[in-house]
């Protein structure tokens, strides 16, 4: 502290009402990789479970991860509401842009994935709203690639193929 | 105010006041080897004398500027005195306007009682919260600030990237990330105040003593607005 330069001080003393990212922007990949590799009872085990199909479903798929729900070939639909919930009570609660952007990413790649694979909307979103979230999400440099693919095809599917 | 509050006084903002002598001392050669005396002899004569510590009147302004502008002034008066006692009760070659005028020069600012201020008041800060993050088990909490925010900001080190941090604290999902550094920030922020509440009254004070250290700040960092 005593050898410190006032740069690195006026950091220190403007956390008092600091209202800037967390995070380094560049680490917003790390971040997105991290939520996919993340268990699933790691955010959704604090959820509130309304229904016995989502209490299954969490313990069928105890152990796995985001990414492994996201990347099912047939993945439960009651668990893809839990995470999208889990998005939408994250863009709620938090005052932290970045996570708000991971959560949005979250809610509309759990979307895509029950539109696409299990032929199902997860709530009242339609239309063009719909494809401007998967727009929104194909525009993050952070996004992956796979869930960049799954938002392309759901995009498709909504949109129509004009 | 009693004895022992006194002695705080002096422990506690010591280091300021010494740094901010060492300072005025600086236009003065002849006074330099005098710091040590000279403080001793303003806490003997001002801050343990009884009432006067009482002085400090909030409405009247910040208890830094009172203890920087109390310290001045008693060196103003005692360069002249001991000036005048060299010369054998002589009048002294500079005048109290004389030396008023020299000691109210541009300053060193890096030097200054408020840079020794400004320090001591994050340092107290850091301190209370890594003690409250020991004493509630949450020392990850001070850990991940330490590794993403003090020492980058202190040390020049690099932030410890968010893979590794999230590796190194066992948190499992962006959300716990996010919210164990943002609950460091915002003790941090609290200890911040609750420092600063230990010589100055209200929220209203606190926030002005902390916003008036801010523009210390950016008057030595030009064309940096401070959030």
């Amino acid at each position: 502290m005593f050898f410190s330069r006032p740069e690195g001080l006026a950091r220190i003393l403007s956390l008092d009402d600091d209202a800037g990212p967390l995070w380094d922007p560049a680490e917003m990949k790390a971040m997105w990789r991290h939520q996919l590799a993340a268990p699933l009872e790691a955010d959704l085990g604090g959820m509130t479970v309304v229904n016995n199909a989502q209490s299954a479903a969490l313990k069928s798929f105890a152990g796995k991860t985001f990414k492994d729900l996201l990347s099912h070939a047939e993945p439960p639909v009651a668990l893809l509401e839990l995470a999208k919930e889990f998005a939408k009570q994250t863009l709620k609660d938090s005052d932290d842009k970045q996570l708000k952007e991971i959560a949005s990413a979250l809610y509309y790649a759990a979307y895509a994935v029950a539109l696409t694979r299990c032929g199902k909307s997860l709530g009242s979103l339609q239309g063009h709203h719909l494809v401007s979230g998967f727009s929104w999400g194909l525009e993050r440099p952070w996004l992956d690639e796979p869930t960049k693919a799954l938002l392309t095809v759901a995009r498709k599917q909504v949109a129509g193929p004009h | 105010m009693e004895v022992t509050d006194r002695k705080q006084v002096i422990h506690k903002y010591f280091g300021a006041l010494k740094a901010y002598l060492i300072c005025l001392l600086s236009r003065f050669p002849d006074q330099r080897a005098e710091s040590d005396d000279l403080l001793q002899e303003f806490i003997l004569k001002k801050i343990m004398q009884p009432g006067w510590l009482e002085n400090a009147n909030p409405d009247k302004g910040r208890f830094r500027d009172f203890l920087k502008s109390s310290l001045r002034n008693f060196v103003v008066g005692e360069i002249r005195t001991r000036d005048a006692a060299k010369r054998g009760g002589k009048n002294p070659v500079l005048s109290l306007d004389d030396l008023e005028q020299e000691i109210a020069g541009p300053e060193p600012l890096s030097d200054s009682f408020d840079m020794a201020w400004l320090k001591m008041v994050l340092s107290g800060a850091l301190e209370q919260m890594e003690r409250s993050c020991a004493v509630s088990e949450n020392t990850h909490i001070w850990k991940i600030f330490q590794s993403r925010v003090i020492q980058p900001a202190l040390e020049g080190a690099e932030p410890l990237p968010y893979d590794q941090l999230v590796a190194q604290f066992g948190l499992k999902s962006p959300a716990q990330a996010t919210n164990a550094l943002a609950t460091a920030k915002r003790m941090f922020a609290r200890h911040l105040r609750a420092v600063v509440a230990q010589y100055e009254t209200g929220d209203q004070a606190i926030k002005a003593e902390i916003e008036a250290l801010k523009l210390f700040l950016e008057k030595l960092l030009p064309g940096v607005k401070l959030a």
